[in-house]
Order: structure tokens, then C-alpha cells, then sequence
């Protein structure tokens, strides 16, 4: 193999990293967007296709002609290495809660995009979803070795 | 069948994430987003073997809940999966040793409620 040529460099110099790298807030809203954008445009292709559960791969496959399913692949694919961006600079149990807005963007698309109805409860489990990813989002974004302060640079500790 | 569906994907989720933490923490922080640095990146990740074991956690999870679904409604399905919230910050805890302080367990906990309720 010759040398450096593909070689990642899993930890850059401060100096590169200040010039690329990307606020932990921004991937943070990159992978919501990501993921509720995705599944969102699968739900309206998977709807135009007609229901598929299926163990046998091929009426998923048939589905991947539809245009509005190829982009939410496409999205998903995003999504989970943004995902794996994510869970290397912070916490689990950080990632998951916070990410979990996902889950009341895509109904809020439903609501705004679809004109579909939310219930009640609904809308009581996306405000406490709203509550529960703002209090995690105020915690420390990863404390098993100390690395980030909470979304990223503000809490950079020696 | 439909519980035994549930735990199969709960264990999936919980396995799948953690070795997909593991093998992010092990690889290092990634902090270049420029689709070139992506691709460099995809390229390392396909030859981590926990990064590819994850893989598949996920992938028998996702079928487990295709199949789930074509036997019960997502009001059932994503209430009963939502233990996952609870379990996978349990193991974040004791296997990742990351700390949760009461902060962070509340919105957890508000998180996993408002999904349940989301979904009913």
C-alpha cells in the first residue's frame, strides 16, 4: 500500500480540524433532518406502491423504481453515516433521545405536508419528545472520556 | 409471536448500537463532513468489524419489524419497541461507561413517553 495515499487520519491537528470540521449542533440537525426526511419520503412512495411486507427482497427491490422511494433510500443511507459521525463524538445515550425529534418532525411533516391529523395525545407525545431532547441536549455531549463539552466546542476541556 | 417479534428487535436495536458506539470510539472522532472525507470515511468503516456486525443487528432488526408490522399495528409496534430507550441507556451506562446524569435520564424518560404517545 503506498504511503498516506488512502490512509484516514482518524484525529486531525487542532489547526485542521478548527477549518473542517463541522459544529456537533449541525450534525446533530443533519441527522434528524436526514432521517425524518427519509422515512417521510419512503412513507409517501411505500403509499403510492401499496403495501409490501414481505420476507422475500423482491417486491422491495420493484419498490426501489419508484422515485419517492429511491430518494428516502438515498436519505436513509445519508442518515446512517451521519448517525455513525455522530455516535463517534458523542454519547450514546446522548444520540439516541435528541435524535428521537425525528419521530415529531415526521409527524409535523405529516401534519403541514400531508394534511394528515395528529390526536391529542399525539401532539402531548410530540411536545414531551420536543422537552425530553432539549434536557438531554443541555447535558454534557459525551462524558465517557470528557472530550466535548455540550454541542461541541463551548465546553472543550483540557 | 408478536412479543417474541418485539424482543428480537429491541435486542437488534440494543446490539446493533452498541457495537456501532464501539466501533465509532475505537475509530475516532469525525469531524469532516465534505462528501470526499464521507466517502474516505465509508470506505474504513466497511473493513470494522463491529461497524459490520452492527450492520446486520440492524438489518435483522429491520426485517423482525417488517415482519411485526405485517402482524400487528404500528400503535402496537412502536410503543412495545420503545423499551429500547430505557434499556440501550441502561447499557450506555454499564458498558460504554458513560455517565447519565438526572438531566439526561428525565428527557430519556420524556423522550420514551412521547413516542408511545406519539404512536397510539
Amino acid at each position: 500500500m503506498p504511503m498516506s495515499a488512502s490512509k484516514v487520519t482518524p484525529m486531525p491537528s487542532p489547526a485542521t480540524r478548527a477549518a473542517t470540521s463541522a459544529p456537533l449542533l449541525t450534525l446533530v440537525l443533519a441527522v434528524i433532518g436526514a432521517n425524518s426526511a427519509g422515512n417521510f419520503a419512503l412513507r409517501v412512495g411505500m403509499a403510492q406502491v401499496g403495501r409490501t411486507v414481505s420476507l422475500s427482497p423482491l417486491p422491495y427491490l420493484s419498490a426501489l423504481l419508484n422515485p419517492w422511494v429511491l430518494t428516502g433510500v438515498a436519505l436513509l443511507i445519508g442518515w446512517l453515516i451521519l448517525q455513525l459521525s455522530l455516535l463517534s463524538r458523542a454519547d450514546l445515550a446522548y444520540v439516541l433521545p435528541i435524535t428521537a425529534m425525528a419521530n415529531a418532525v415526521a409527524a409535523l411533516l405529516g401534519v403541514f405536508v400531508l394534511y394528515e391529523r395528529v390526536t391529542r395525545t399525539g401532539w402531548i407525545g410530540i411536545a414531551l419528545i420536543t422537552i425530553g431532547a432539549w434536557l438531554v441536549g443541555q447535558t454534557d455531549s459525551r462524558t465517557d472520556s470528557g472530550v466535548e463539552g455540550h454541542f461541541g466546542e463551548l465546553g472543550r476541556r483540557a | 409471536m408478536k412479543w417474541a417479534l418485539v424482543g428480537v428487535i429491541v435486542v437488534c436495536n440494543a446490539c446493533s448500537d452498541l457495537l456501532n458506539t464501539s466501533g465509532m470510539r475505537r475509530y475516532g472522532e469525525v469531524h469532516d463532513l465534505r462528501p470526499r472525507a464521507l466517502a474516505r470515511l465509508i470506505a474504513t468503516l466497511a473493513r470494522n468489524p463491529r461497524i459490520l456486525l452492527g450492520m446486520i443487528g440492524m438489518s435483522v432488526g429491520f426485517f423482525a419489524l417488517m415482519a411485526l408490522l405485517s402482524i400487528a399495528k404500528l400503535s402496537f409496534a412502536v410503543p412495545a419497541t420503545a423499551a429500547s430507550y430505557v434499556i440501550e441507556a441502561l447499557l450506555a451506562k454499564y458498558v460504554l461507561h458513560e455517565r447519565l446524569s438526572a438531566k439526561r435520564w428525565a428527557g430519556a424518560l420524556l423522550v420514551t413517553s412521547g413516542v408511545i404517545l406519539l404512536a397510539m
